[in-house]
C-alpha cells in the first residue's frame, strides 16, 4: 500500500514538476519570442527610421538645390534693380515712434492678393524691379542720424521670396535691407511693410502697382490705373511729403490718455503672432450691419468688444480698466492729400453693459463723438507740437529712443485692448476682376484685426499672441448668430517646439 | 470645404482639425458658402511649426564668458587677495565679448566696430595698466599704447575710404575717421592740460595728433561734396 501510495505520490510530484517545467518552458519561450520580436521591431524601426531619414534628406537636398537655383536666378534679376540716387527722406510724424518700439511691437502690416493664375517668381522679380523706383519711401531702409532716424536707399536690392515662415515676422533693422518684404505662394502675392514707411493706403497702392506690373509682364493689358499708378511714372512730390505737418495748425491740441484693459492668457514665444482668418460674405455682412443701422466698422467693433468681454469672463480677468478698441482712420478722406507716407489717426470704441443692440448704439455714439475734423485736428496738433519741441529736437537719438519707448509704454500700448483696422472696399483697376480672387489685410500687432473687402468677400484676419482662441471663437459665434456665412483659415500648424 | 460641428463654422478643406477649437472636422456641413467654394482651390497654405530657436553665440556664449571672468576674479581674490593674473583674463574676456562676439552676432558694420573698438581699447589699456601698477598711475598707455591704437584706427579708416570710394558705405568710414580724430584730439588736449599726464607725453603722440588733423583736412577737401550731402542727413534736426 505504502509502495503504491509512494508511487502515486511520485507520479503526482512528477506531474506537478512536468507542469511547472512546461510552464517555465513556455515562459522562456515567450520571453525569447518577445526578445526576438523586440529585436526585430527595433531593427525594423531603425531601418524604417533610416529609410525615412534618407528620404527626408534626399527630399530636402532636392528642394534645397531647387531653391538655390531659383534664388540665384532671382538674385541675378534683382541686380538690375535701380534706386533714385541720393534720395533720402525724413520720417513722417506718425512714423517717428515705430523705430524705437520695433523690438517691443511688430510695427508692420501685410497685404496680399490671391490670383487665379499661378505666380511665376522670376516674372514677379522683374515686376518688382520696375516698381521699386516708383515708391522710393516704401522701398527704403532706416538709418540713424545724430538726432532722428531717416529713410535712405538700401545697399541690397529688394528680392521676392517664397513664403515659408509665419506672417509678419519682424524686420531686420540693419540698413542693408529695405523695409518691405515681397513674398509669394502658389496663387498669392504678398507684401509686408514696416509701418515707418507707409500706412495701409500707401501699401495698397504699392501692391496694386506690383500686381498690375506683374500682369503686364505676363502679357495681359492693364489699362485702368485706379489706385495703381504705372510703374514707369516718376514719383510725385505730393506722394512723398509728410501731410501731417501740413495739416497741423496753432489751434487746440489734446489727446486722451485712458488706460485700457489687457487680455490675459498663455503667450506664444517672443515676436510670434498667429493669424487666423474668417472669410465671409460681404453682402450678408452689410445686410447684418444695416439691420443694426450702423456701418461695417461699427458692427465689427461691437463684435470685437463683446468677444473681449466674453474672453475676460471666461479667463477670470479681474482688470477693471475699460475695454477700448483702437480704430485707425484714413486722414486723406478728411484733410485731403495723396501722400504715400503715414497719414492716419485713431478713434476708440469702448464697452458698455447691455444687449448687443445697446452695445452697437454705444459704439455708434463713440464714433460720432470722435469721427470729425476737430478731433483729428487736435490730435495732429498735439503730435506735431511734441515733435517740434526744442528739447525733443535737440536731444540725441539714443535719448530720444529711451523717451519714445517710455512714452509708448505709458500712452501707446496701454491705451487700447485691440486694434481693428478696416481698409474697406478695395479700390483696384477694373481688369483685376478677371485675375484677383481676393485681398487680405493683416496687422503685425500682438492683438489686432485687419479687414478688407473685394469681390464680395470680406477677409477678417485676427492676429494674436495668445495660445487660446476664445476671442476668435466668440467673434465668429456672433457673426454666425447674425447669419453671415463664413469660412475659417489658418497658416499655423499648431505645434510649438 | 469642411465643417466644424462644435464651432458651427465652415473650415478650409486643407485643415484636419478646427483652427479655433481643435475638433476633428466633418466633410460636409449644413451651412453652404458657395462663393468660398468657388475660390477654395486657390487657398494653399504652407504648414508652419513654431520653433523657438536659442542662438548659442547670442545668449549662452556671452553668459559663459562673463561667468569665467567672475570666477577668475573670485579665485584670484580668494588666493592672492588682489587682482593680478585675473586682470588679464578680465581684459581678454571683455575684449572678446565687445570686439569679437557682439560684432559677429549682430553683424556690425566695420566702421561702427572701429568706433566701438576705439572706446573699448582705450578703456582696457588704461584699466590693465592701472591694475598692473596697483593704481599708482599710467605711463606706457599715454606714451605708446593709446596713440598707437588711434593711429591704427585712423589709418584703417583712410584705407577703407579709398577702397570703398564707389560704394555707399564710405560715408560710414568718414564718420568713423571723424570720430577717431576727435577722440585723439581730446586725448592730446588732456595730455597737455593735466600736469601728471604731461610728464608722460611723448613726441610720438604729438606727431600723431598733428598728422591726424592734416589727414582729416585733406580727406574733407577731397570728398567735400559727398560728405556734405551725408552730413545734411545725419545732422538733420
Amino acid at each position: 500500500m505504502t509502495k503504491n501510495l509512494n508511487t502515486t505520490n511520485e507520479k503526482k510530484v512528477s506531474n506537478v514538476d512536468k507542469k511547472e517545467l512546461d510552464l517555465t518552458n513556455q515562459k522562456n519561450k515567450y520571453k525569447t519570442e518577445k526578445k526576438i520580436m523586440l529585436q526585430q521591431s527595433k531593427k525594423m524601426s531603425k531601418e524604417a527610421k533610416k529609410f525615412a531619414k534618407q528620404q527626408r534628406n534626399a527630399e530636402s537636398k532636392f528642394k534645397f538645390t531647387q531653391m538655390q537655383g531659383l534664388t540665384f536666378k532671382l538674385a541675378e534679376i534683382a541686380k538690375e534693380q535701380t534706386y533714385l540716387d541720393f534720395a533720402w527722406h525724413k520720417l513722417d510724424n506718425s512714423a517717428l515712434i515705430y523705430p524705437a518700439i520695433s523690438y517691443e511691437n511688430n510695427a508692420l502690416f501685410r497685404l496680399s492678393v490671391t490670383l487665379n493664375i499661378e505666380v511665376d517668381p522670376e516674372t514677379l522679380q522683374r515686376a518688382l524691379n520696375d516698381v521699386v523706383p516708383r515708391f522710393p519711401t516704401m522701398t527704403s531702409t532706416l538709418r540713424a542720424g545724430l538726432f532722428w532716424y531717416y529713410l535712405d536707399s538700401p545697399s541690397y536690392p529688394v528680392m521676392v521670396k517664397e513664403e515659408t515662415e509665419l506672417p509678419c515676422r519682424p524686420f531686420k533693422m540693419d540698413r542693408r535691407h529695405a523695409l518691405v518684404r515681397v513674398l509669394y505662394r502658389k496663387y498669392e502675392i504678398i507684401a509686408e511693410f514696416f509701418h515707418a514707411t507707409t500706412d495701409g493706403t500707401g501699401g495698397l497702392s504699392f501692391l496694386n502697382t506690383l500686381v498690375a506690373t506683374y500682369l503686364r509682364h505676363c502679357g495681359y493689358v492693364i489699362a485702368d490705373r485706379t489706385n495703381a499708378p504705372h510703374s514707369k511714372d516718376l514719383p510725385r512730390h505730393e506722394e512723398l511729403i509728410d501731410s501731417t505737418q501740413g495739416a497741423s495748425n496753432d489751434g487746440e491740441k489734446a489727446v486722451e490718455h485712458i488706460k485700457a484693459l489687457h487680455l490675459i492668457g498663455e503667450r506664444l514665444p517672443k515676436d510670434y503672432v498667429i493669424h487666423r482668418k474668417a472669410i465671409c460674405d460681404a453682402s450678408k455682412l452689410k445686410e447684418a450691419s444695416k439691420e443694426y443701422n450702423c456701418t461695417i466698422s461699427q458692427f465689427l467693433s461691437a463684435c470685437a468688444v463683446a468677444s473681449i468681454k466674453k474672453h475676460c469672463d471666461l479667463t477670470l480677468n479681474k482688470d477693471k480698466k475699460p475695454i477700448r478698441i483702437c480704430v485707425p482712420c484714413n486722414l486723406r478722406q478728411i484733410f485731403g492729400g495723396t501722400t504715400y507716407r503715414n497719414f492716419t489717426s485713431y478713434i476708440y470704441a469702448t464697452y458698455a453693459d447691455g444687449t448687443f443692440e445697446e452695445l452697437i448704439e454705444h459704439i455708434k455714439g463713440d464714433f460720432d463723438k470722435q469721427l470729425n475734423k476737430e478731433y483729428f485736428q487736435r490730435m495732429i496738433n498735439y503730435n506735431v507740437s511734441a515733435q517740434k519741441h526744442l528739447l525733443m529736437r535737440l536731444a540725441p537719438l539714443p535719448f530720444k529712443n529711451i523717451a519714445l519707448k517710455m512714452a509708448y509704454r505709458m500712452f501707446g500700448s496701454n491705451l487700447n485692448t485691440y486694434t481693428l483696422s478696416n481698409l474697406g472696399l478695395i479700390k483696384a483697376p477694373k481688369e483685376f476682376e478677371e485675375f484677383v480672387v481676393r485681398y487680405e489685410f493683416c496687422l503685425g500687432e500682438i492683438f489686432g484685426i485687419g479687414v478688407s473687402t473685394y469681390n464680395n468677400l470680406t477677409a477678417i484676419t485676427f492676429s494674436t499672441m495668445l495660445k487660446d482662441t476664445l476671442f476668435e471663437r466668440e467673434f465668429v459665434k456672433i457673426l454666425d448668430e447674425n447669419n453671415i456665412p463664413l469660412c475659417i483659415e489658418t497658416v499655423y500648424g499648431g505645434e510649438i517646439k | 470645404m469642411k465643417y466644424c460641428t462644435v464651432c458651427k463654422v465652415n473650415v478650409n478643406k486643407e485643415e484636419e482639425n478646427c483652427p479655433l477649437c481643435g475638433s476633428f472636422l466633418e466633410e460636409k456641413g449644413d451651412k453652404p458658402f458657395e462663393k468660398y467654394e468657388e475660390i477654395e482651390k486657390y487657398e494653399i497654405y504652407p504648414k508652419v511649426v513654431l520653433e523657438e530657436k536659442v542662438d548659442f553665440f547670442r545668449s549662452r556664449a556671452n553668459r559663459l564668458l562673463i561667468l569665467i571672468m567672475v570666477v577668475a576674479v573670485a579665485i584670484d581674490l580668494f588666493i592672492a587677495h588682489t587682482i593680478t593674473w585675473s586682470a588679464y583674463a578680465m581684459c581678454g574676456t571683455l575684449f572678446s565679448l565687445f570686439c569679437v562676439l557682439f560684432p559677429i552676432t549682430r553683424k556690425s558694420k566695420l566702421y561702427n566696430q572701429i568706433m566701438i573698438d576705439l572706446i573699448i581699447g582705450t578703456f582696457l589699456a588704461v584699466m590693465l595698466e592701472l591694475i598692473i601698477n596697483k593704481f599708482t598711475g599710467i605711463r606706457i598707455s599715454i606714451k605708446w599704447v593709446l596713440p598707437s591704437i588711434y593711429l591704427a584706427s585712423i589709418i584703417l579708416c583712410d584705407i577703407m575710404i579709398i577702397i570703398e570710394n564707389h560704394n555707399k558705405s564710405y560715408y560710414g568710414y568718414f564718420s568713423a575717421l571723424l570720430f577717431c580724430t576727435v577722440f585723439l584730439v581730446i586725448f592730446q588736449v588732456l595730455v597737455w592740460a593735466i600736469p601728471s599726464f604731461r610728464t608722460h607725453g611723448s613726441l610720438y603722440s604729438s606727431i600723431i595728433f598733428f598728422a591726424s588733423l592734416l589727414n582729416i583736412g585733406v580727406m574733407a577737401i577731397c570728398y567735400y561734396k559727398q560728405v556734405k550731402s551725408e552730413y545734411i542727413r545725419k545732422w538733420n534736426i
